[in-house]
């Protein structure tokens, strides 16, 4: 690991990166996000569907077998980051966790959904969280109980990522005291998900409701619970990742205006104070960015590292996305603070993301645990 | 001649080192309680010691140059063994499985001064003085900082006149590092009226010629890891000067990098400070393993830590894959200076007031030299804020203060 060359990106890669940012700069400037915003999806279909079709996005990580790319946590890696820089509305991260509990459930739910999830003609996402925000089990789980004609399943999951748009919903739920993961299709009867006013108007999350929803039961056991921790590192990774993106973002617009911003008579990126923390920006974007990298190379080759470096990840790239949007506002001064500058987008979906994403404490613990402290 | 593949050469190089040195013990991991409980900040060893430790380093060097192994990536007509990089990178990581003198000492002569002259010097300065350097047989310094210019290192005094075929120098220099050891001392001086940054020329000084005076410089932490050197009217031959005269800036600039990326790629070896095992070992010795609070500065700590390497790593990679890092190196010292002082910190928290009285109990007032050390950090290799000012305007393209 420590010397591997896979932590550079391949040039396959840097393609996939270009492609994806010119791609995102052509199609979704910041006229073309916020008008989204204001629809009642919050993303653009017609724009889902291209990056589903003419980039394959939606398959990206699915095995070729199932139609999708088969690519690594290395190629979604810079997927993510892309995403992330352009703050890329629509549900990609949410389907793509479905897809990855789906690649671990039973063959039949594989063969059947994973082709859909891959050409993007169904979306998914991962309901996991309780109010509290923690994704293991406890006394408020899902609960699952047979009935004549299959399962049936009742309780509440929180802060689930475009559940409004979502086809498929995979959720962990209680078989007794067993854990166990079922599919439910958003069309039933006794599913709801309610849109949360949310801090991310770049991100929907909502509120979804189970009551006697009709679920099919695609994994359970150990099964289940390494397909949840899987599905959290990842989680984890793509988060990273995104913030690495948002951070890059934040710090080529804020020396663009550092360099052209006048006053005093001088440009104020000439001022120490300012160009001190245009500085201290592009030090957390080497960090996150490497970081991330790092992560998702580990969890890519299996390493024994991986589960620490998602976590290191995910701690330094939700503190130092939320240091660099402040200073990002700091230093566009007065016109960073108004609501037309997408400063505050980025401000938004670091604070949001940092807290989805478990918040800091539940890593700093992990990292405690996993080090053997 | 053909290449060797790498294993060929790894193979060979194998047979060569366990024939000449012993193995090092397998598990060279940090175990509580065992063995010296030093603290190591900065490389402060007894003068004695070290005077003792410097033949068995000149021996070591000139086996390796003998035997082809002194400078594996330098280029054969200055007396290198023409292989690429990686060859060298195998065979460093090879030798830690040795006990071997080591080039810890050297840092300055083959990590800075050497790739400067390989850099500005003329064809028969590198045939000079590249094979004394790497076989050993020349120790170097450098001679930058002086007592009023240590930011403004282009405001250096040391004057150097020319006298025939030959310069007088005089002048003082500071924070020289192993000026006490070194045969030879890269030095800047002011040779010009010149406007700035085109007034000064650089040096290779015979550190024994007459008039130069050593003397040892105290810091802060109670040990001396540098030198003071005052240059009386020193003569130095004009084939000692390299590059052109007024071109000293250039030279310095080029010495400067290469000491910031060591100091940034500082790791403290595998019983280090910074490993993770020994700050574990600390906090199970205190006794306060399951202090919550103690458990989230530990993992904010590491996630500081392992950043650095994965970052260190991620680089690396990049260089080897024909990427190599721009100016934007300087921030992994940035990253070791803040470290530092947090590492300073959470041994406080974590040892109390067993960090500044010393209890007699093993590995903990000896962490008194990372609270005492970690300033320096910030200063050194230039100042935090000297290479912020530096990457402002050189990586991001900022411009300079009116």
């Amino acid at each position: 690991m420590a010397e591997s060359d896979t932590l550079a990106l391949s040039e396959d890669q840097h393609a996939l990166q270009d492609t994806l940012r010119g791609f995102l700069t052509a199609q979704l400037p910041s006229a073309a996000l916020r008008a989204a915003l204001e629809t009642e999806a919050g993303y653009s279909p017609e724009l889902h569907a291209r990056l589903a079709g003419e980039l394959g996005l939606t398959g990206l990580t699915i095995p070729e077998e199932f139609g999708g790319l088969g690519m690594s946590q290395a190629e979604a890696s810079v997927v993510h980051t892309e995403l992330g820089r352009a703050l890329y509305p629509g549900p990609f991260l949410a389907s793509s966790l479905a897809a990855d509990v789906l690649l671990a459930s039973d063959r039949a739910a594989r063969e059947h959904w994973l082709p859909l999830l891959a050409d993007g003609s169904v979306t998914g996402t991962f309901a996991a969280a309780g109010e509290a925000g923690h994704w293991a089990p406890g006394p408020d789980s899902v609960r699952a109980e047979r009935a004549p004609g299959g399962w049936r399943l009742y309780g509440h999951r929180w802060y689930v990522i475009a559940a409004h748009a979502a086809d498929i919903v995979v959720v962990p739920a209680m078989i007794g005291s067993s854990l166990a993961i079922f599919l439910v299709e958003s069309q039933s009867l006794g599913y709801t998900a309610s849109g949360q006013l949310g801090l991310d108007l770049t991100r929907r999350v909502c509120v979804t409701a189970f009551d006697e929803a009709p679920a099919v039961l695609i994994g359970q056991g150990e099964d289940a619970a390494a397909a949840l921790d899987r599905a959290e590192r990842d989680f984890l990774l793509a988060t990273a990742a995104e913030a690495a993106g948002g951070i890059g973002w934040c710090l080529d617009a804020t020396i663009a205006y550092a360099k052209d911003r006048v006053q005093f008579g001088q440009p104020i990126g000439s001022f120490q104070a300012v160009a001190h923390a245009c500085v201290d920006m592009l030090a957390e974007f080497q960090a996150v960015s490497a970081a991330a990298r790092y992560a998702a190379i580990a969890a890519a080759d299996g390493s024994a590292e991986a589960p620490m470096a998602a976590h290191v990840a995910a701690l330094r790239a939700g503190e130092a996305y939320r240091a660099v949007t402040e200073a990002a506002i700091h230093v566009f001064g007065g016109v960073g603070f108004t609501w037309e500058h997408d400063a505050h987008l980025y401000y938004r979906r670091a604070w949001s993301a940092e807290r989805l994403a478990g918040g800091p404490q539940a890593h700093r613990a992990a990292i405690s645990d996993l080090a053997g402290l | 001649m053909t290449t060797p593949t790498l294993e060929e050469f790894l193979g060979q190089a194998d047979t060569w080192l366990a024939e000449r040195y012993p193995r090092a013990a397998r598990d060279r991991r940090f175990v509580w309680g065992e063995g010296d409980d030093e603290v190591r900040v900065f490389q402060e060893p007894d003068p004695e010691q070290e005077a003792d430790a410097l033949p068995a380093i000149r021996r070591w060097r000139q086996e390796l140059w003998d035997h082809g192994y002194g400078w594996i990536s330098g280029p054969p007509e200055f007396g290198g063994a023409g292989l690429p990089a990686s060859y060298a990178r195998a065979f460093e990581r090879l030798t830690r499985q040795y006990r071997v003198p080591g080039d810890a000492a050297l840092t300055v002569s083959l990590g800075m001064v050497a790739p400067t002259i390989g850099r500005h010097g003329t064809e028969q300065q590198k045939k000079h003085w590249l094979p004394l350097l790497f076989s050993g047989q020349q120790i170097a310094c450098q001679l930058f900082s002086e007592p009023g210019a240590g930011s403004d290192l282009a405001a250096v005094q040391t004057q150097a006149v020319r006298d025939g075929g030959s310069w007088r120098v005089s002048g003082q220099k500071v924070w020289t590092s192993g000026a006490h050891l070194a045969d030879v001392g890269e030095i800047i001086c002011r040779t010009s009226r010149d406007p700035r940054h085109r007034n000064l020329t650089a040096f290779l000084m015979d550190m024994r010629a007459p008039g130069v005076t050593v003397r040892p410089l105290r810091q802060m932490t109670g040990g001396a890891s540098f030198n003071e050197v005052f240059l009386d009217d020193v003569a130095v031959s004009d084939d000692r000067r390299l590059d052109e005269a007024g071109n000293g800036w250039k030279v310095a600039l080029t010495t400067l990098s290469h000491e910031r990326n060591a100091m940034g790629h500082s790791a403290f070896g595998g019983a280090g400070i910074l490993s993770t095992e020994r700050l574990i070992g600390l906090v199970h010795a205190a006794g306060k393993q399951a202090d919550p609070v103690i458990r989230q500065e530990f993992g904010e700590l590491l996630s500081h830590l392992r950043t650095a390497r994965y970052t260190q790593q991620v680089m690396a990679a990049q260089a080897r894959a024909g990427e190599p890092p721009g100016p934007e190196i300087a921030l992994n010292k940035l990253a070791l200076s803040a470290n530092m002082k947090r590492l300073a910190e959470f041994v406080a928290a974590v040892l109390g007031p067993a960090l500044v009285a010393d209890t007699g109990a093993w590995g903990t007032y000896a962490w008194t030299s990372v609270v005492l050390g970690a300033p320096g950090y910030r200063l050194g290799g230039g100042t935090d804020e000297v290479l912020k000012n530096a990457i402002a305007q050189r990586v991001l393209g900022l411009p300079r203060p009116a």
